[in-house]
């Protein structure tokens, strides 16, 4: 799987803001890849070395427009742990 | 805020401002806005007012930086106006010279371009030699002014005997006849009135019609010469049947005291009225002559003096000369920008055509206003009432009506300017030597200041 296929946006929430002081980077992820593939196509895209990443799935959640009943997607989110000297441009504002 | 500013005058009364702002009290306005922006900004992911001041930087930067830059230029062009002598022209719209170059770290300069109140250097404006036609009112002016209103004053009377004369009025039908005498019956025309001389018919009958009876009908030919006004029928000859149907004739009322006090109850004999009519054509020639004199003089201290006339005035005159183009030909602006077309003219063509001729005004009106000041013309109320009587009279209403009514629609101002103006223009003319010029009669002069 290519690189820009797994990663699909990194996301940008109040919390992932907070989680980037202690040096780690959320994003939404291809739900097929695992954590390997996931580590290695950020240190392609941002040029940087994780440390760690951790994975869960965001279950569906029901909605419903008006009488229809029916989901949201479910999908995969990743956390990178980055070394404390690296950061990723996108969140940084720069 | 403001570091720095220099002014620099142009051509026409132009003046370029440029200003530069400190970096510091750009930075502060940037905060601010940053700091409003984070309160209010909803962004997916995020509480409203939690958003971090560097994803909106991020989402919004380029235009904070613009809205900046907008709103610090405009309060500080607000200041400096505040302050300087020279205010913009209120049409004068300043305009940005060049690009902008806004960087949060350095000191913001920018540059506009504005009209100001022209500096009119007045030339020579006393004791001018000017130049006022001769007129006198003669006494063919007068008969002719009372034959109109005896025109006026006709009556028109069925003629039931006798035959068409010079001067009636005729109601015909006409038409065609082919070669075999039957009519044709395109061009035939039932009830057709005009009056007998006047020329206002298509086959020009006035001569054919004289000594006609009411319902005679009448078969001529007629051959109309090559350079016959109407084109289809020059160098052609037709057959013409004419039927006489009403004769009307128009009786003159006799010059009589009757007639005068017809006219207006002012009147109670005709020389009442001939007198009226005298001095009316009097007042006709002053009014006339001092207008010629005042452009004159006006004219020639323009001619002295040097008027710097700025851009944007010349084209609020030529708005509002359009607009009242317009307005004459009662239409919307695309009926009469296509009908230019269809003369292959744009309205950029008339309004080159008209930009001299709104020059010249506004240089006039600019010297006036400069003369209104050097010479101190003040006006005091004593005149004003004077003038609101005045005017009261030949309204028939009373001062006070008049009063109220130039107050209402806020005109007082503009009443004194007209007093103000009407001063000076009386000095101008007392202060001026008028040489006699060449004898114009009566009628030349309406026609010279048309």
């Amino acid at each position: 799987m290519d690189a820009d296929k797994i990663v699909i946006k990194p996301l940008l929430t109040e919390k992932s803001n907070r989680l980037r002081e202690v040096h780690k980077y959320a994003f939404h992820v291809d739900a097929r890849a695992n954590k390997i593939q996931i580590k290695a196509a950020i240190e392609e895209l941002f040029d940087v070395h994780p440390i760690s990443c951790t994975v869960l799935n965001v279950k569906r959640k029901p909605k419903r427009v008006r009488y229809r009943k029916g989901y949201t997607s479910s999908w995969k989110k990743a956390i990178v742990t980055l070394p404390p000297n690296e950061t990723i441009g996108i969140f940084e504002g720069a | 805020m403001i570091k720095e500013k220099s002014i620099e005058h142009l051509e026409n009364a132009a003046v370029k401002l440029t200003v530069t702002i400190g970096q510091e009290a750009i930075r502060e306005e940037y905060d601010e806005l940053l700091k409003s922006y984070a309160q209010t900004a909803q962004i997916k992911g995020f509480r409203k007012g939690h958003v971090p001041p560097n994803i909106l930087e991020r989402k919004f930067g380029e235009s904070m930086k613009f809205e900046t830059s907008q709103k610090v230029l405009e309060d500080s062009l607000k200041e400096i106006f505040d302050e300087i002598e020279e205010k913009p022209l209120p049409y004068s719209q300043p305009s940005l010279e060049g690009e902008l170059e806004f960087d949060l770290e350095k000191d913001f300069t920018y540059a506009v371009k504005y009209d100001v109140y022209p500096e009119v250097k007045l030339g020579e404006y006393k004791a001018l030699e000017i130049e006022a036609p001769q007129v006198s009112v003669t006494k063919d002016d007068e008969e002719r002014e009372l034959k109109a209103l005896q025109d006026q004053n006709a009556i028109v009377m069925e003629k039931d005997e006798g035959v068409v004369e010079t001067g009636d009025v005729v109601t015909v039908d006409y038409c065609e006849m082919d070669g075999d005498g039957n009519e044709t019956p395109d061009t035939r025309r039932e009830d057709f009135v005009f009056t007998q001389g006047s020329g206002y018919n298509l086959y020009k009958i006035d001569d054919d019609v004289i000594g006609m009876k009411a319902g005679e009908d009448k078969v001529i030919d007629k051959e109309f010469p090559d350079d016959f006004e109407n084109k289809d029928l020059a160098g052609t000859s037709k057959k013409l049947k004419i039927t006489v149907k009403a004769i009307k004739q128009r009786q003159l009322p006799d010059l009589d005291d009757e007639l005068a006090q017809d006219i207006s109850e002012k009147y109670e004999t005709l020389a009442d009225l001939k007198a009226d009519i005298r001095k009316r054509l009097d007042d006709t020639v002053d009014g006339r002559l001092r207008e010629h004199k005042v452009n004159a003089l006006v004219e020639k201290v323009v001619a002295t003096s040097k008027v710097p006339v700025p851009e944007s005035m010349v084209a609020a005159e030529l708005d509002s000369a359009w607009q009242n183009f317009l307005r004459q030909f009662g239409g919307q602006e695309e009926q009469v920008l296509a009908m230019l077309q269809a003369q292959g003219r744009t309205r950029e063509d008339v309004h080159a055509d008209w930009r001299p001729g709104a020059v010249t005004r506004i240089q006039g009106r600019l010297v006036v206003h400069k003369l209104v000041e050097i010479e101190e013309i003040e006006v005091t109320d004593e005149e004003i009432n004077a003038d609101l009587e005045k005017q009261a009279t030949s309204e028939s209403v009373t001062r006070e009506q008049a009063r109220e009514y130039y107050e209402r629609n806020n005109m007082m101002d503009y009443l004194r300017r007209e007093i103000r103006e009407r001063k000076l223009f009386d000095a101008l003319i007392e202060g001026s030597k008028v040489k006699k010029g060449k004898k114009i009669s009566f009628l030349d002069l309406l026609q010279k200041n048309q």
